[in-house]
């Protein structure tokens, strides 16, 4: 599964802020390792660097100059991923990785994005309609556009982004740098994805998760409210304005469940507790015979000891995941000879040979990960394998920043959970409830996106394509983005 | 990978993009005038904008880092596109500004035959006001009246169909020059010619000049020739690449005339032509001549609309659109024996009910997947796609094409495509029929030229 995009923004009134920017970014690496990059303000002059591969394959952000920077991890929802071919070709690094940048109006314009725009496709053709230059085929670049467009009717910032954000729809989270020395940040305002805000002496940031100031010794932050604009001006304290308020809000459930990082906090709920509660009310509605718990690393070690805790049953590291191997590294040709899977993970003879084995996952997505995880345990001699999934079952696919682009690809989608059961082979198969997801979150089903579960979308345009996907047998198995992906 | 930018919206274009992409590694970046459904779906990347404006055609070029340009229409061209995006190395497949009047200026094409000498013109004389060109046709016989400059294919108007009378002819010369149609700069006026219209194209890369098969285009709104000119209803061509009522000896006749002209052109500018080239002939007895013979009715410098849909879809599999361009581009054509396929085509052009007198927006819809079940072909042309449907402009719509073995079964494939095009639009059925090509072979007969192959499969 592809996860979305990380972005951090900063402000060092006490000298470079590139680093500042590195660090969080290392903080966000899990939330994308296809590519990265910073643009940082010196004055007036804006200075980049872009790469792709993980943020720590290169200590050269550190001679980016300036007070102002923005930053971002890519793991591509829209636009195409990486291939070979790109590495070789510095526009297409360019045209790749964010944050984007547009040299007028007002001595240019940085911008990143971490979210899904639904009307993507509308806005593409409205702006190459009226003759604006795309490249890089990525919902970012349409949202630099459209806000650059804006501002060249003189007006200010703030004005210019209430008026772009109108003719949004769909999930951003979004850092903006101006050649004016502003330093901007954004949320939708469903909510989907997080962003928060900290400070401490001289040092302003905003990030994706809370993880990215705690490594610049940020320990004090809020969330960017859904719908709520940062603004800050060198010398100035930041400004906060509500650009549009809604009741509903729509906070991804995914993040608590898969993306963020266990020591994050975010929409001021600690990652880490939801995980254990997700377990806890696993426990509570289900019943286990098994004699070890075995979280699927890494994600579902914190529900592990959820269920743990509720039931006694002690949690083992029953799975040994290979640190080493990036996505990167698994070639077309090895899949054939030895699964992804079985490139990752091995299971641990020592605890699980001879048990019955409680398996804990976050999710099932295609059903052919769990699929493999159930065969190794069982092959390395487990008696009797249970999956526990923390999520509930994903049927609909995502539009808001998460890969789950059709039905079809969507195991939980056709199959019931007896099906899928059998399709992966475990004795028993049992799924978070919905009411056991928001309590966990501690979010009500009115503040939390579940369309992936629920098939209801926060969105029209969203639920329009759906339904639209849903009715034809060929969309079932087209995905929306049609030849972007 | 080649980055190929393509300039163009209409149907010619969107042929032109299907046969770019054929069995090669091309990422194609297209500007259009208008949103072409056909172009934006197998592009990478496109834009609206004004195409004729070389400024923007380079920063696009440069932005999305072309290597080859492909110029489909001739405005652009006889701006200054080419020499534009030469100047930032980017090779064009397309003739510069220098060499564009061969059809952007008739008098600079007529003067550059007569000049070397080269075959083919009719009786022809240029007039730089209305006074002296009035003087003239008082003293004339039926005429054909020619702006000089671009008309989009509107300009030309003959004694008799569309001029009934001297006062006609008279008043159409001087609104040409009061009105500025065609630039307003000259005219030219020539001997009515009474014959059969044959559309030779090549490729041609500076010295050698590759021809396609021939194509009979049908320039009349409506069946059976009547009706006002147009931009062209429909075309065919037959499996063997020729025309029934062209002979061997009139082909080679045209080749030597396109060839000459690539020659005079370079003699004449120091530039060599590199692009399409689009001879419109007839086969007409002048006043002088014995017997018909080959006449240059006008030259234009790239593919002809709708003739680029008969000969682009049947290029054979061992012969890449990409791979000519590059030779046109690298002067190396010759190397390459250029093949198409032993197939005959019908293209019937779909046009609003009102075409061409008023432009219409209207909704029509396209059972695409229909059409290619019967192993035709669709090229969208004068559509505007919104996010939600298809609506017409006022040109022409949309040019079904009919493949086969055999002329006939061609004719019925495109006439059963047309009816998975619903809307307000009509077609000429008669194109690429037998009946119809008979006449033409009748006609040619009448007029006094062997017909040596006569008889249509």
């Amino acid at each position: 599964m592809r996860e979305s995009c990380g972005i951090v923004g900063a402000a060092n009134s006490q000298g470079n802020v590139a680093h500042n920017v590195w660090l969080g970014l290392l903080a966000l690496q899990h939330r994308g390792q296809e590519a990265c990059g910073i643009y940082t303000l010196e004055k007036n002059r804006f200075q980049h660097k872009k790469q792709f591969g993980h943020v720590g394959d290169s200590e050269d952000f550190d001679g980016l100059n300036g007070d102002l920077g923005i930053g971002h991890v890519r793991y591509s929802t829209v636009g195409q991923p990486a291939t070979r071919e790109h590495f070789s070709d510095p526009q297409r690094l360019e045209d790749f990785a964010q944050p984007y940048f547009t040299d007028r109006p007002r001595g240019g314009i940085a911008l990143c994005h971490n979210g899904n725009l639904v009307n993507f496709q509308q806005l593409c053709n409205e702006h190459r309609t009226n003759g604006t230059f795309l490249a890089a085929t990525c919902d970012a670049e349409v949202i630099l556009k459209t806000i650059a467009n804006e501002l060249s009717n003189g007006i200010d910032i703030e004005t210019a982004i209430k008026a772009s954000i109108s003719r949004f729809e769909g999930a951003y989270s979004i850092a903006v740098l101006t050649g004016d020395g502003e330093l901007i940040a954004f949320r939708d305002s469903y909510g989907f994805r997080p962003l928060c805000i900290g400070q401490r002496d001289g040092l302003f940031m905003f990030a994706s998760e809370s993880v990215a100031l705690d490594i610049n010794g940020i320990n004090n932050y809020s969330e960017v409210q859904p719908g709520e604009l940062i603004v800050a001006r060198r010398g100035e304290p930041f400004s906060r304005i509500m650009l549009k308020t809604q009741t509903n809000h729509a906070r991804c459930m995914f993040e608590y469940v898969y993306f963020s990082r266990p020591d994050s906090r975010i929409d001021e709920r600690d990652v880490y507790s939801v995980r254990v509660s997700l377990g806890k009310n696993l426990a509570h509605t289900h019943k286990t015979h098994a004699d070890v718990i075995v979280p699927v690393p890494d994600t579902a070690r914190p529900a592990a000891e959820g269920i743990s805790r509720e039931t006694g049953i002690p949690v083992y590291e029953g799975l040994i995941k290979n640190r080493y191997i990036g996505r990167t590294f698994i070639m077309p040709g090895q899949s054939n000879r030895r699964s992804a899977v079985n490139l990752k993970l091995n299971a641990v003879r020592a605890v699980v040979a001879g048990k019955n084995v409680l398996l804990v996952d976050d999710s099932i997505v295609r059903g052919t990960t769990m699929q493999k995880i159930v065969k190794l345990v069982k092959d390395a001699g487990a008696k009797r394998v249970e999956v526990w999934v923390t999520c509930p079952p994903i049927k609909s696919p995502c539009f808001y920043g998460i890969d789950m682009a059709t039905h079809t690809e969507l195991v939980a989608s056709t199959n019931s959970i007896e099906e899928i059961r059998r399709k992966v082979g475990a004795d028993a198969l049992c799924y978070q409830t919905i009411n056991g997801l928001t309590g966990a979150i501690g979010f009500s089903k009115a503040e939390t996106c579940l369309a992936c579960l629920t098939g209801v979308y926060p969105t029209p345009l969203a639920q329009k394509i759906a339904d639209e996907m849903q009715a034809s047998p060929e969309g079932q198995k087209v995905r929306y983005w049609g030849r972007e992906l | 990978m080649t980055r190929v930018l393509l300039v163009g919206s209409g149907a010619r274009e969107h042929a032109l993009a299907k046969a770019l992409l054929k069995n090669s590694n091309v990422e194609l970046y297209a500007a259009m005038s208008s949103r072409n459904p056909g172009i934006m779906r197998l592009a990478r990347e496109w834009i609206v904008t004004k195409i004729s404006n070389p400024l923007l055609m380079t920063a696009y070029a440069k932005r999305n880092r072309i290597e080859l340009a492909v110029i489909g229409p001739e405005d652009p061209l006889v701006n200054g596109i080419v020499n534009a995006l030469t100047s930032i190395e980017v090779n064009c497949v397309g003739p510069t500004q220098r060499l564009a009047p061969l059809e952007g200026d008739k008098a600079f094409c007529r003067k550059l035959l007569t000049k070397y000498q080269i075959a083919g013109n009719p009786e022809y004389r240029i007039f730089n006001d209305g006074n002296s060109a009035e003087a003239y046709l008082k003293t004339s016989g039926p005429v054909a009246i020619k702006p000089s400059g671009l008309t989009g294919g509107k300009g030309v108007k003959v004694t008799g169909d569309d001029l009934p009378t001297k006062n006609a002819e008279i008043n159409y010369v001087r609104e040409i020059f009061s009105n500025k149609i065609g630039g307003g700069e000259s005219v030219v006026i020539e001997e009515k010619l009474d014959g059969e219209e044959y559309s030779v194209q090549a490729f041609v890369d500076g010295k050698n000049v590759c021809l396609m098969p021939l194509v009979q285009d049908h320039k009349r709104s409506l069946e059976d020739d009547s009706g006002p000119n147009t931009g062209g209803m429909g075309s065919y061509s037959d499996s063997n690449h020729g025309l029934p009522f062209v002979s061997q000896f009139d082909l080679e006749t045209s080749k030597e005339i396109m060839g000459s002209v690539v020659n005079a052109l370079k003699s004449e500018t120091g530039e060599e032509y590199r692009g399409f080239l689009y001879g419109q002939f007839m086969l007409a007895r002048s006043q002088n001549d014995a017997q018909a013979k080959p006449k240059l009715i006008e030259f234009n410098c790239r593919l002809g609309d709708p003739e680029a849909m008969n000969t682009l879809p049947i290029l054979s599999d061992d012969t890449r659109l990409l791979d000519i361009c590059e030779r046109i581009v690298d002067g190396n054509l010759a190397m390459k024996q250029l093949s198409f396929k032993s197939k005959a085509t019908v293209c019937k052009y779909l046009v609003p009910s009102t075409y061409p007198e008023k432009a219409t927006q209207q909704p029509f819809t396209v059972d695409e997947h229909a059409i290619e079940e019967l192993g035709a072909e669709i090229f969208y042309a004068g559509v505007d796609q919104t996010d939600d449907e298809l609506l017409t402009t006022g040109s022409r719509t949309v040019a079904v094409l009919g493949i086969s073995d055999v002329l006939s079964n061609a004719e019925t494939c495109a006439e059963s495509a047309t009816k998975f095009v619903k809307g307000p639009l009509r077609h000429r059925r008669d194109i690429g029929t037998r009946q119809l090509i008979e006449r033409r072979i009748e006609h040619v007969r009448r007029i006094g030229a062997p017909v040596i192959e006569a008889g249509v499969r």
